[in-house]
């Protein structure tokens, strides 16, 4: 029975595989642009890429851009062969946390069906790196292996610093856990951070700790969309649930289960704690509208349940697997295609040269669309007020139907993965 | 403290709808700040809110109309009073011109200095950016590649000597004055 559980998830691997090494490298958004600008030259100050500069990220996609791709490919190719070592990553880190053959099946299958692994896998954003290294992390400290897993766990921090809260729990609670550990975790945690954080700061100078004031001030205020931010103008939680319902309910199941198990055995394990931690940390300060912040939450879960070793989170799981199945009708039988903002870039360059307004990858879009004066809807609100009273003709690219219409003419260019927006262009008659 | 965490979890429900976001939009810029204020209460017909964002930053402008832009500050008076949100508009690109003349400028002096002929140079970059919306297609690549041209020229002292590249004033000047040329009307 085992084996041909195996033998299935091994056979939905290769289709989901196939189905996304099919898709050809495209830039989503200005993050992953800023991504392929960095591997090309590497400067924070000029968002290439953003701060904190993901140097683990941009370190590995220079490797492959000096093997040959070039750094488009180089960032796609990085992003969707990391997410596709999750799954077996998963299963890796759930057996030696201690779970049972078909908890580690479970945890193999759990993962590779997520319904936000091919929007990470197509991102070309490091989320999927840093969770590779994360899990190997916790596979490592499973076995016992501490220079391992601090070797790991300050790759994943250099691939992605925003999972700091969960990899710094789960470490620090490992640390308290096994005093004879205590030196080798530190030295080989902080030399690996020293190594790519030092060589970023020796390249940036001071400006970097200015930057990082000013950007992470921005994030919780300004652009971020967290929990922390004023504005009233904000999309939440509960409205991504409202887009991806489906999603949100498997989500919400292995929730529930989670915490009746740690209600009925509390345990304190860096598993558990990465995994109470993911859960919280992206609820409360990453942005509802990037539905790829749920990736590393519900990988963690998939996994502590399967490492469980209860009959009841088992059957939660085998549900959730066929529920999240279900998703992939909606993924596999569609056609591959460019991004939406390339197709709408692609659809704009037939278009006169004119006026843009755009509240999606406006960096990007100035880079491709060099004839066209394009202003970001961020900066005033209202803009179109003033783009409407001109007579030229005028687009406008939104990710939202409930914007407000110019007129009737709306072409629209469909998400190519679940969480993924689909993209709008309006013109004003 | 428990009240900020029911305020929290309240807040992750709250109804909403989507913006955009630029992560040049920050503050640590009065005068990217006060564009944002400006334009923000000016499209909204509140020009009492646009004369205070104004009045934050009634240094920089007498700064720069001192030595840059001798109009400037005329300029935002005019619109003010006369409640021209276009003329506002242009005056707030007048103002963003004459800081970018002086960061770059400032960036010639300091050639020498990477570091912070570099903060300079990327810095007057953020604000060619938060204006880039008003330029048309051609002007704006041009001003980006002129920009691009002067950070090549301020040089790179590579890591630890190695990728090092000496600091070119005249390519720098030249690429200064090909970005002012760019922006000018």
């Amino acid at each position: 029975m085992l084996r041909l559980g195996w033998g299935l998830a091994l056979f939905c691997y290769a289709v989901l595989s196939i189905w996304l090494l099919r898709h050809p490298p495209s830039i989503p958004t200005d993050d992953a642009f800023f991504f392929v600008n960095g591997t090309i030259r590497f400067s924070v100050l000029e968002f290439r890429p953003h701060f904190p500069g993901y140097p683990g990220f941009i370190a590995l996609s220079k490797l492959l851009y000096f093997a040959g791709l070039t750094a488009k490919q180089a960032v796609f190719y990085l992003t969707l062969f990391s997410a596709l070592t999750l799954p077996p990553l998963s299963a890796w880190a759930a057996k030696t946390n201690g779970a049972s053959p078909t908890g580690t099946l479970l945890a193999f299958a759990g993962v590779l069906t997520l319904p936000f692994l091919p929007l990470v896998s197509l991102s070309m954003m490091s989320d999927a790196t840093g969770i590779a290294f994360f899990l190997a992390a916790l596979a490592s400290i499973g076995r016992g292996h501490h220079g391992f897993a601090s070797a790991f766990a300050g790759m994943a921090l250099a691939c992605r610093p925003s999972f700091f809260i969960p990899i710094g729990l789960s470490l620090f609670i490992e640390w308290c856990l096994k005093k004879e550990a205590r030196f080798t975790m530190f030295i080989t945690t902080a030399a690996t951070l020293f190594l790519f954080f030092g060589a970023v700061v020796l390249l940036e100078g001071e400006s970097y700790f200015l930057e990082a004031l000013r950007f992470t001030e921005g994030h919780f205020t300004v652009w971020g969309n967290t929990s922390f931010e004023q504005a009233t103008k904000r999309d939440t939680w509960l409205d991504a649930a409202t887009r991806e319902p489906l999603a949100f309910i498997t989500l919400s199941l292995l929730i529930c289960t989670a915490a009746y198990a740690l209600f009925k055995k509390p345990q304190l394990t860096p598993l558990t704690i990465a995994t109470l931690s993911a859960l919280l940390w992206t609820a409360f300060a990453q942005n509802p509208e990037n539905l790829r912040h749920v990736l590393l939450p519900t990988v963690l879960l998939v996994i502590w349940l399967a490492s469980l070793r209860a009959r009841s989170t088992r059957y939660v799981l085998y549900i959730s697997v066929l529920l999240q199945l279900n998703l992939w009708s909606q993924l596999e039988l569609q056609p591959t295609s460019d991004s939406p903002l390339d197709r709408s870039i692609g659809y704009l360059e037939k278009q006169p040269n004119s006026l843009l307004v755009t509240n999606r990858g406006v960096y990007y879009l100035r880079d491709r669309l060099p004839k066209h004066q394009i202003k970001d809807a961020y900066y005033i609100d209202g803009e179109e007020r003033l783009t409407i009273q001109t007579n030229s003709p005028a687009w406008k690219l939104t990710g939202s139907t409930e914007d407000i219409k110019w007129c009737e003419n709306n072409y629209s260019f469909g998400s190519r993965t679940l969480g993924e927006r689909d993209l709008h262009i309006q013109s004003n008659c | 403290m428990m009240r900020v965490f029911y305020a929290l979890l309240i807040s992750l429900f709250v109804a909403g709808q989507a913006h955009a976001y630029s992560y040049a939009a920050a503050g640590k810029e009065p005068l990217i700040d006060a564009r944002e204020a400006m334009l923000k209460a000016a499209l909204e017909g509140n020009f009492e809110a646009a004369k205070a964002a104004a009045n934050e930053i009634s240094e920089e402008l007498t700064y720069l109309t001192q030595d840059y832009d001798s109009g400037l500050s005329e300029a935002f008076e005019n619109a003010l009073a006369s409640q021209d949100t276009p003329a506002l508009s242009a005056a707030i690109n007048r103002a963003f011109i004459a800081e970018i003349t002086r960061r770059l400028q400032a960036g010639a002096e300091n050639l020498n200095d990477y570091q912070t002929s570099k903060v300079l140079v990327v810095k007057s970059k953020r604000f060619f950016d938060s204006m880039a919306g008003e330029l048309p297609g051609e002007k704006r690549q041009a001003a980006d590649e002129a920009l691009r041209h002067a950070l090549e020229a301020i040089g790179n002292p590579g890591v630890f000597g190695v990728g090092k590249r000496e600091p070119d004033l005249a390519a720098y000047n030249a690429a200064v004055e090909a970005t002012l040329k760019a922006l000018a009307n």
